[in-house]
């Protein structure tokens, strides 16, 4: 596994160096809402609502007519409230109101693949890879246990990019994607999610 | 420059959408929501054992560690009294604290304020960041730092605590008095009085082994 994190900070690198020397000339912007909803019994132990809360954002460049890297961030705010319990200690009990709240930032380094090379609606997979900024609090009542920490970061998706104009490159963007992003604090091992995406691209020039 | 603008207005629109998508769990809690009742006992101490228990007359104020005042508000008088009827429906009996009761209990409010100083130096490095100076029409300025250079803040807390005394294995305990159970109440409203006597249900529901066999 350390490996694979390995390859990943490597090619996030390699990405950011290719898009950074590149990043005068056909830059694509993508700007989406995001919706993704916590997988795996890890992190549905803490929270089970689906987060409506997600944005995100992505700078490309094309190598060919296919290919694409870049950069993109992604933000997702899961939150839940848990009615007043009593939970208990090793010498005693806390009734509180919990409320999980966790935020996931990961920043990733991309590759998109387009099925096709022509058309005004274009399919597309893509892979990510790169670091989780994690803002982790949970509360009992209004006092918070909080944890900030950056953590490795798979993602992959696939979706479709419909070109409204040709001529000014612009267009809608749908998608569906997973979030592969390790955890490790209190009972909550992971916060994979799986999602999907409504968003706008256009160029930066 | 354009293309500056441009960069400019997507990071700005980024930064906002994020910092602004997150539910503040904070907002989300009623008074009643944001306070927590803790209890904790000595597991080694069969609470059956005790019969008779004591009570104080008055309510500790406590401020920095320090006992400010014995007081009886209504609100410490609720307390009280709520502690009363509670102890009588487990089966303790309320005696004189001459009468050699098997408890004691105490109550008090804590509250504690810490003053701290922020550094500003630090708030003033990151400044720009904050706030551009291309929002003032300076694209590319920094900004000076200003000549004062600290700011000071307070945070007062504070929560009830209810604690249970051993008062009648005092000598077998090398005469030593032990808390055999602590409560403590903290949150938004703590000290209103409306909230006094549901303060001390709440730690009594959760604490079912206070009982005796009287």
């Amino acid at each position: 596994m350390k490996k694979i994190f390995n390859y990943a900070g490597l090619l996030a690198l390699t990405l950011m160096a290719v898009v950074a020397s590149q990043a005068q000339q056909k830059l694509q912007m993508k700007i989406g809402y995001d919706i993704n909803t916590p997988a795996g019994a890890s992190f549905r132990n803490s929270i089970t609502n689906t987060s409506f809360r997600g944005v995100s954002g992505e700078i490309t460049y094309p190598i060919n007519s296919q290919l694409n890297v870049g950069l993109g961030v992604s933000f997702s705010d899961f939150y839940q409230k848990y009615p007043r319990h009593v939970y208990s200690t090793k010498n005693g009990d806390i009734s509180a109101v919990l409320t999980n709240s966790i935020q996931t930032t990961p920043v990733l380094a991309k590759i998109n693949y387009n099925l096709t090379k022509e058309g005004l609606v274009k399919p597309y997979v893509g892979l990510g890879a790169g670091f989780n900024f994690v803002n982790y609090n949970q509360y009992l009542g209004e006092f918070p246990d909080s944890k900030t920490s950056v953590h490795p970061a798979v993602s992959g998706e696939a979706g479709v990019n419909i070109l409204l104009s040709k001529i000014k490159a612009v267009g809608l963007n749908l998608g569906a994607n997973f979030n592969y992003l390790p955890f490790n604090y209190n009972d909550v091992k992971n916060l994979n999610n799986w999602g999907v995406h409504a968003g706008i691209f256009f160029p930066l020039r | 420059m354009k293309r500056g603008i441009k960069w400019r207005i997507a990071l700005l629109a980024l930064t906002a959408a994020f910092s602004s998508c997150r539910k503040d769990p904070l907002n989300n809690l009623t008074a009643d929501e944001s306070r927590i009742y803790i209890t904790n006992h000595d597991s080694t101490v069969s609470f059956s054992g005790f019969k008779t228990y004591s009570l104080v007359d008055s309510v500790s104020v406590i401020s920095n560690n320090k006992l400010e005042a014995k007081a009886v508000t209504n609100y410490d008088v609720q307390l009280l009294n709520a502690i009363k009827t509670s102890m009588q429906e487990r089966g303790y009996t309320l005696v004189n604290k001459n009468s050699q009761p098997d408890l004691g209990i105490n109550v008090s409010r804590i509250t504690n304020t810490y003053t701290g100083v922020m550094s500003y130096p630090d708030y003033w490095d990151y400044y720009g960041s904050f706030y551009d100076p291309y929002y003032w029409g300076y694209s590319g300025y920094g900004y000076y730092q200003p000549y004062y250079s600290y700011g000071v803040y307070q945070i007062a807390e504070g929560g009830l605590s209810v604690e249970m005394l051993d008062l009648k294995d005092a000598s077998a305990n090398g005469n030593k008095i032990k808390p055999v159970w602590t409560a403590l109440a903290r949150g938004t409203g703590v000290f209103n009085t409306a909230n006094a006597t549901s303060q001390v249900q709440a730690f009594f529901t959760q604490s079912t082994y206070l009982k005796t066999n009287n």
